[in-house]
């Protein structure tokens, strides 16, 4: 079973992010935030990584250069899901080496689609 | 004689007859010497006898001569002291006469001079005419000659130029034909008068050329008795002198009209040598604006200089090395100006270099501005701008947080939605249940958000009228208190301290309910489980004062300036949820009740907001009460 780690802060969005994988077939770990994403990453080694960017403590630009720095995680697919809409905000995601970057509010068949994608390339 | 001749003949004579015949002739001779004796004897006695005779005529006469001579004498001796006293006389007379002649000489050498001189004068009469004649001709003033009829009997030529008249048009005619159709009635009269000197000719007046131009011209006149060749007195005349002041009349006009201007326009004009101190040579009476006058400066009394702003000193320097160095001619600079009064005020100065031929600067002039007032709306724009930009910013970024905190709820509905419409073969009933909580939950946060920006906007737009309720302050706390530890349960204890006095107050109770609602659910929501919450409520004759005290998480430092701002939230709050807009919407309605908020925090252990709000009501009297909240 494919590991899906989802970070947001959003207890609503992480939840039903959480059921939509658990429902598509997949095991989904959560993190409230970037801090916490980098750790559990570390130590569950998911096969994707669900991440939003505005968060507390650690926000996902800060987690994707650590997750980036360390070899074990720098090739785990980073899929950003994010208010932040602007063509500046998807531009600074992807050149810190998000392999995707989804914009708040996204229909989960789409998401689950993306997640698929991430998996058949790693694949 | 003759006797004489004839005794040396008849002595020859002897000496001849002895020689020759010596004793006849003795005989003989002896003989005729005899009677010769005799005749002789007798002949010497004739002649003693007439010698006698002579002698005692000679004595007789010489007798008379010397009584005759002595006679003389006398009177020629009294001839000669008559002649004497008649000499000395005359030497009176002669010197007389001499000093006489003396004066005759002087007189007639006076005369001679006299006559030179008048010759003199006549010559130089005849080339003073002349002169005179010439001056006449050739002066730039129009002179005319005019008898009683008012008729010209002599125009100069520069009196003819003048009108555009040929001599031979207006000798004979009459002086009125230079006056306009309108003065023809007065024209006479006023003649009349000037010509028996009980009016003046002298003074400007606008008369008409040949060719129908008024020009102006100052006027003036004599009279003069002119006595013609023949010995006749032909009459009074008025000698005419006209001037053509047109042009300087315009040039004065121009002048004065520039003045006018100059001195009601509010740009001084100033201009100054390279003297010591830079005394202003002129400046405008409209210096009087900054309480000076033009006087002040020109006497030198006032200094110019030293009434620039002490700190624009150098800068007006400055302008001035950059002028005299550099072959600028203009220069544009504002600076401060102490008015006579102390003032402070903004001038902008327009420096001009005045140069001679070879390019020095010789002097300045300038054109000084009074531009406090554009200066201060400047200022005033300056801050309204940066507060305009200010308030883009803060609109840009509302706009951008408010959207990021829709996207989250409307995320958390759509896939909830999503997951209802796409998944439901896959979904148990429990996890449908929750996905339709969520989709609710989510419409009321947005809901929420959307009152809460709605009021934030309204505040911020000054759009929210206090409402005026009456209460009483202790017993409405009391009451609040009650509510609040309900609300709080288990969770919490509100240890609730009341004001000592109970006191009558007029305020929007609504609005200070909000607030405190605001604070003391924080409170809840930032403190663990079991934490006590404190409630102070304190007054004073003109404040109450509400402390609300947590033992919380606390506010990070970089956090505790920001919290105020619309959707800022603590880097702390992990999940505690909020829409980052309460303590936004709290500092506006504090801010409509005119009192204050303040918060003291201690990361990990607590926060403290104190709310104070003055007694004294802001509402206007007579405002109807009212018991309305939002």
């Amino acid at each position: 079973m494919k590991k899906i780690l989802v970070i947001e802060d959003d207890e609503s969005i992480r939840r039903s992010v959480g059921m939509m994988l658990r429902i598509s077939g997949f095991e989904a770990f959560y993190a409230e935030n970037g801090s916490i994403g980098l750790q559990m990453a570390t130590q569950s080694m998911p096969d994707v990584i669900i991440c939003d960017i505005a968060m507390p403590v650690l926000d996902g630009y800060g987690f994707i250069q650590e997750l980036r720095k360390n070899s074990a995680t720098s090739n785990i697919p980073v899929i950003f899901l994010t208010a932040k809409a602007s063509e500046e905000d998807v531009a600074k995601g992807k050149a810190l080496g998000a392999n995707a970057y989804l914009t708040k509010p996204i229909w989960p068949a789409d998401l689950l689609k993306i997640v698929q994608e991430q998996l058949g390339q790693q694949a | 004689m003759a006797k004489k001749a004839s005794l040396s003949t008849m002595t020859e004579q002897m000496q001849t007859d002895i020689s020759s015949q010596p004793s006849a002739f003795l005989e003989n001779s002896l003989g005729s010497a005899q009677e010769r004796i005799a005749i002789l004897e007798q002949r010497l006695a004739e002649e003693v006898n007439h010698r006698i005779d002579v002698e005692s005529r000679l004595h007789r006469s010489t007798q008379e001569f010397e009584y005759l001579l002595h006679q003389r004498t006398e009177l020629l001796q009294e001839l000669v002291m008559q002649l004497q006293a008649e000499i000395g006389q005359r030497d009176g007379v002669e010197h007389q006469l001499r000093k006489r002649t003396d004066v005759m000489h002087d007189f007639i050498k006076q005369l001679e001079q006299e006559m030179e001189d008048r010759r003199s004068v006549e010559s130089s009469l005849r080339r003073s005419e002349e002169r005179f004649r010439n001056v006449i001709e050739k002066s730039p003033v129009g002179i005319c000659i005019t008898n009683q009829q008012s008729l010209f009997e002599y125009v100069n030529p520069a009196y003819c130029a003048l009108f555009g008249y040929e001599a031979k048009e207006l000798q004979g005619k009459p002086f009125s034909m230079l006056f306009g159709v309108d003065e023809l009635p007065q024209v006479e009269s006023l003649y009349r008068r000037i010509f028996n000197g009980q009016a003046e000719m002298r003074g400007e007046r606008t008369l008409l050329t040949k060719a129908g131009q008024p020009i102006t011209v100052l006027t003036d006149s004599v009279h003069s008795t002119n006595d013609s060749a023949n010995g006749e007195d032909d009459g009074k005349k008025l000698i005419v002198f006209v001037l053509d002041i047109t042009r300087r009349k315009q040039a004065e006009d121009m002048l004065r009209r520039a003045k006018v201007i100059i001195d009601k326009s509010p740009a001084v004009i100033y201009q100054f040598s390279l003297k010591p101190n830079f005394p202003l040579e002129f400046v405008s009476e409209n210096i009087n604006q900054f309480g000076f006058t033009a006087q002040d400066f020109t006497s030198g009394a006032i200094s110019f200089l030293h009434h620039v702003h002490q700190d624009d000193r150098d800068k007006v320097f400055d302008s001035f090395r950059h002028l005299s160095k550099t072959k600028a001619d203009h220069l544009r600079r504002e600076y401060r100006l102490i008015t006579r009064k102390g003032r402070t005020c903004w001038v902008e100065d327009s420096l001009m270099a005045v140069r001679d031929a070879d390019g020095i600067v010789i002097g300045y002039q300038g054109v000084l501005l009074d531009i406090d007032e554009r200066r201060r709306a400047e200022e005033e724009m300056n801050k309204a701008l940066l507060k305009e930009k200010e308030l883009i910013e803060l609109k840009t970024r509302f706009v951008t947080i408010a959207s990021h905190e829709f996207r989250t709820p409307l995320t958390s509905i759509l896939l909830s939605v999503g997951i209802l419409r796409d998944f439901s073969h896959v979904i148990n009933e429990e996890e449908r249940l929750e996905s339709l909580a969520r989709i609710s939950n989510g419409v009321h946060h947005m809901t929420g958000l959307l009152d809460n920006l709605l009021m934030f906007g309204r505040a911020a737009a000054g759009e929210i009228r206090p409402k005026r309720s009456s209460m009483k302050i202790r017993s409405w706390c009391a009451n609040f208190a009650a509510n609040v530890q309900e609300r709080y349960g288990q969770k919490h204890t509100l240890l609730y301290a009341p004001p000592v006095r109970e006191q009558d107050y007029v305020v929007d109770e609504g609005m200070m309910r909000q607030i405190l609602d605001h604070l003391l659910s924080n409170a809840d929501k930032f403190s663990p489980d079991g934490s006590p919450v404190y409630f102070n409520v304190n007054l004073d004759d003109e404040k109450i004062v509400f402390h609300i005290q947590d033992s919380g998480i606390g506010i990070p430092l970089d956090d505790l300036p920001r919290i105020f701002e619309p959707f800022h939230r603590g880097t702390n709050i992990g999940n505690i949820g909020g829409t980052g807009m309460g303590l936004a919407i709290v500092q506006k309605m504090v801010e409509y009740l005119n009192g204050s908020i303040s918060v003291q925090s201690d990361l990990g252990k607590g926060t403290t907001f104190t709310v104070t709000l003055p007694l004294a009501s802001p509402f206007e009297q007579g405002e109807p009460l009212m018991a309305d909240s939002f």
